[in-house]
């Protein structure tokens, strides 16, 4: 009785089923984007090289090497330009009048 | 990815901190004892020229307390008297006199400073400090909107 009522509820839902149909076009398409999917992105591959160069000591202490110059470089431009600012103010006081 | 993000912010707190050091460094010397540095001058030269410039400042802040002290005047006459008076015109004829005899101390200031430098100094320093003569101050400013 139970697997009579198994084989119509299987007839029921083979008469309710639509197959889609596949083209050619859409097996090509489905191909390639598993393709895509396996292998990794261009820019992701550039960026974890580029993450792994960096963490080599050798690159790692020139990076911060240069960073300290830039720092240095930065600081100063940037103090010439207070102090000569600070000079042609204490100068010039009566500009800053009303 | 650890290992990078580490060395990311070693290198940005390097880059930082050596920048404030530098900052702090060149800053905490005198204005004036800078620019006579930069201009090439040591030794007697540049304690004349700070001593020049300290002297100075002392005359300008001078001039300055008078010139508010006019302001002062004349913000009480308008106060009293919303018109123009001829006490009113003499009171801004008095602030612009005094602001010419501002201009000019400041200028024989620049020439006798400008005395201790070499030539080429010379030129570089009235490069700098010419606007400060020649260019249009605050209340100039704040008219700028009626130039065509």
């Amino acid at each position: 009785m139970r697997r009579h009522n198994l084989n119509v509820n299987l007839n029921n839902l083979m008469k309710t089923w639509m197959p889609k149909e596949y083209t050619a076009l859409d097996i090509r398409a489905g191909v390639w984007q598993r393709i895509e999917r396996a292998e990794p992105a261009g820019w992701r591959v550039a960026m974890e090289s580029l993450f792994a160069l960096m963490t080599r000591p050798a690159l790692a202490t020139g990076l911060v090497a240069f960073a300290i110059m830039a720092g240095i470089a930065v600081g100063t431009i940037t103090s010439e330009t207070a102090q000569t600012q600070a000079y042609l103010n204490s100068v010039a006081v009566y500009r800053m009048l009303p | 990815m650890k290992r990078f993000a580490a060395v990311v912010i070693l290198t940005l707190l390097a880059c930082v901190t050596a920048g404030l050091i530098a900052y702090y460094m060149h800053t905490r010397q005198d204005p004036a004892e800078w620019v006579g540095r930069k201009l090439g001058l040591e030794g007697i030269k540049l304690t004349e020229f700070t001593a020049a410039h300290n002297e100075y400042v002392v005359s300008c802040a001078e001039m300055c307390r008078r010139i508010e002290e006019v302001n002062d005047v004349l913000a009480d006459q308008l106060m009293v008297k919303q018109e123009v008076t001829p006490d009113v015109i003499a009171i801004l004829s008095r602030a612009e006199s005094l602001r010419a005899e501002c201009k000019q101390n400041m200028l024989t200031h620049f020439m006798k400073v400008a005395e201790l430098l070499d030539k080429e100094k010379q030129s570089k320093y009235m490069q700098l400090v010419m606007p400060l003569i020649t260019e249009r101050d605050q209340m100039e400013k704040s008219h700028e909107h009626h130039r065509p």
